[in-house]
C-alpha cells in the first residue's frame, strides 16, 4: 500500500471512520505477526501480541505524528510488547514460584517457548539473543532491510546498528554447527 | 553448516514456516467494545424485587450496570439495553439469598419448583393446540397468593389466575407469509450468505380480552383433582412478532420482527456494543459459551415501531456477516 494511501486512511480513522482501520489491519497483521512469531517463537503468544499491537496502535493513533513511517511505528509497538513478554519469561526463570508450574515443578510456560517452533540449532542461538538482537536479526537477515530503515524504527544510529549487527553475527557463529551434517529435523544442512 | 553466519541464519529463518493469522475480528471487537464502554452509563440502581420476590426490605442493590441507548434519527431514545452478566447476577442472588432465614430459603426453593412445573404444563398444553389457536389456563392460587389477591382489584382483561398460551402458524416460504404480515413489514426470501427462508412463525398478542368463565375452569380443576384446567379461546388478531429461520449448509440464522415495546431489555451477554445499520443505531450482543460466540443484533427501524433482530452462532455467520444481513433487511422498504 502506498504511503499516501496509508496516510489518507489514518486521517479518516482519526476523523472517526473506524471501518477504515480494518484495511490497516488487513495490510499489517501478517507482517507484524511474522515479526512477533520470530521474536517469541510461540504461535499463540505471537497471535496475542499482534492483537495487542494493533489494538494499542488504534488507541494511541492520535500520538502518531507521521515523523516516521506507520510501519516503523507499528514495529516499535511490537518490539516493546515482545521485549516485555521476553522480560516476563526471563523473570519466570528467575522467580519460578511466581509462575505456573506443573506437578514436577517445571515451568511449562518457559518450556513451551521456542522449542515447539524452532528446531536446533536456531533455538540454541535464538535463546541467547536479546529482544533487540532478535529484532535486528529479523529485520536485517530475514526482511533484508537497510540499516537506515532499521535505525528509524529502533531509534538508533545506522552506524551503531551496523556494529551491533556484526557483534550479533559473531555471537551466532559461535553457536552454529561448525561442520556439515544433518539437522535434527532431518534436513541436510548446507 | 555454512561458515557465513549471515547466510546460515537467513537459511534457518527462511526455512521456518510462519502460520497465517487473521485477528481482524478480534481487534475490531476489542476496539468497538472499548469505545462503547466509554459511552455507557456505568452506574444504575437496579431493583431485584421481581427476581427475589420474597426479599422484603432487601429489594434493591447497587451494581455496575452497563447500558446502551439506541436513538432514532431525531435523537430520541427508542431502546435501552442493560447488561447484567450472568455471573454478576448469580453473585448478587447468592448474596441476597444468604440473608434469608432457612424457612424463607425453603419457600424460595418451593416457588422455584412450582415455576418449573407451571412451565412444563404450559408447554405441554401449547404443544397440544392446533396451529393458530389459543388456550386460557386457570391455575389454582396457593394460599399465599390467595391472601394477596384479596387486596387486589383486577379487571377482566387479566385475571391473576389465568394464563393465555397460543400456538403460532408456521409458514414455509415468504410467499405464504407475505399476505399475513406484508402490510407491516417485508422480509427477503434469501439473506446475505446464501441463507434461504426455511420457516417463519407469526405470533399474536395473547388474548386477555376474551371473557373466560373462570368459575367454570375452577370447577373443572376441582373435578379433575388438578391444580389447573384449560379451555380453547379465539386467537387475538393483534400482531406481536414474527420469527423466521433462514438456513444454508452452515446452519441457521434467525430474524425476528416485533412490535417494539417502550423501554428496552436486559441481557446477560458477555459483550454489548453499539453498531450502525444504515442510519439506524443498533445494539450488538455477544454471548460466549464454552468458547463459542453467538451474536444477537437488535435495532428499532427508523420511522417505524418495529424492533428487528438477527441471531446467529459465529460458526454460522461472523459478526460482520450478521451486520450485513441486518443492513440488507433494514434496506427493504
Amino acid at each position: 500500500m502506498e504511503k499516501t494511501e496509508i496516510e489518507r486512511l489514518l486521517t479518516e480513522i482519526k476523523a472517526g471512520s473506524l471501518e477504515q482501520y480494518e484495511i490497516i489491519i488487513d495490510h499489517y497483521q501478517q507482517p507484524i505477526f511474522t515479526y512477533c512469531y520470530h521474536m517469541l517463537g510461540h504461535r499463540q503468544d505471537a497471535e496475542d501480541a499482534v492483537q495487542e499491537v494493533l489494538f494499542r496502535a488504534y488507541e494511541h493513533l492520535e500520538q502518531y505524528t507521521y515523523s516516521l513511517s506507520f510501519s516503523a511505528w507499528l514495529y516499535r509497538i511490537a518490539y516493546n510488547h515482545c521485549a516485555n513478554v521476553l522480560k516476563r519469561r526471563k523473570l519466570s526463570r528467575v522467580l519460578p514460584f511466581l509462575y505456573n508450574r506443573d506437578q514436577d515443578g517445571r515451568n511449562y510456560v518457559e518450556e513451551s517457548i521456542d522449542s515447539n517452533y524452532f528446531g536446533e540449532p536456531l533455538e540454541r542461538i535464538w535463546k541467547r539473543l536479546s529482544a533487540e538482537e532478535r529484532t535486528l536479526m529479523f529485520l536485517r537477515v530475514l526482511e533484508e532491510r537497510e540499516y537506515e530503515e532499521i535505525a528509524e524504527l529502533m531509534d538508533k544510529k545506522p552506524a551503531a546498528l551496523r556494529k551491533q549487527f556484526e557483534r550479533v553475527l559473531k555471537k551466532c557463529k559461535r553457536y552454529l554447527p561448525t561442520t556439515g551434517g544433518v539437522r535434527n529435523d532431518g534436513q541436510k544442512s548446507v | 553448516m555454512d561458515k557465513n553466519p549471515f547466510k546460515s541464519m537467513r537459511d534457518m529463518l527462511v526455512a521456518k514456516p510462519v502460520p497465517k493469522v487473521d485477528v481482524k475480528h478480534k481487534v475490531m471487537a476489542a476496539i468497538r467494545a472499548k469505545e462503547n464502554k466509554e459511552e455507557k452509563v456505568v452506574k444504575k440502581k437496579i431493583g431485584l424485587l421481581v427476581t427475589v420476590g420474597m426479599l422484603i426490605g432487601a429489594s434493591s442493590v447497587w451494581a455496575g450496570v452497563e447500558m446502551i441507548q439506541l436513538k432514532n434519527e431525531k435523537g430520541e431514545v427508542v431502546f435501552e439495553l442493560s447488561q447484567h452478566k450472568l455471573q454478576e447476577q448469580q453473585q448478587m442472588f447468592q448474596q441476597l439469598s444468604q440473608q434469608l432465614s432457612p424457612e424463607d430459603q425453603a419457600k424460595m426453593e418451593e416457588r422455584r419448583k412450582k415455576r418449573e412445573y407451571i412451565g412444563t404444563v404450559r408447554t405441554e398444553i401449547m404443544n397440544g393446540l392446533k396451529p393458530g389457536t389459543s388456550a386460557a389456563i386457570y391455575w389454582k392460587p396457593t394460599k399465599e397468593q390467595g391472601e394477596d389477591q384479596k387486596n387486589i382489584i383486577y379487571t377482566k382483561k387479566k385475571h391473576p389466575d389465568i394464563m393465555v398460551v397460543s400456538k403460532p402458524i408456521v409458514y414455509k416460504s415468504w410467499k405464504d407469509m407475505e399476505p399475513i404480515v406484508g402490510k407491516v413489514f417485508t422480509l427477503p426470501s434469501e439473506i446475505h450468505g446464501g441463507f434461504r427462508f426455511l420457516e417463519g412463525e407469526v405470533n399474536y398478542e395473547e388474548n386477555y380480552e376474551y371473557d373466560v368463565d373462570v368459575e367454570e375452569l375452577k370447577a373443572k380443576a376441582v373435578k379433575d383433582n388438578k391444580e389447573y384446567a384449560f379451555t380453547e379461546i379465539p386467537l387475538s388478531n393483534k400482531f406481536s412478532y414474527t420469527n423466521v429461520a433462514y438456513q444454508s449448509e452452515k446452519g441457521k440464522v434467525w430474524v425476528e420482527v416485533r412490535i417494539a415495546e417502550e423501554g428496552g431489555s436486559g441481557t446477560s451477554a458477555d459483550v454489548i456494543e453499539k453498531v450502525m445499520i444504515g442510519n439506524n443505531e443498533a445494539a450488538l450482543m455477544t454471548h460466549t459459551f464454552e468458547g463459542e460466540n453467538s451474536y444477537w443484533l437488535i435495532w428499532i427501524k427508523n420511522g417505524t415501531d418495529l424492533e428487528y433482530s438477527v441471531q446467529a452462532d459465529e460458526k454460522v455467520a461472523s459478526k460482520d456477516e450478521v451486520i450485513k444481513i441486518a443492513k440488507q433487511i433494514n434496506e427493504i422498504k
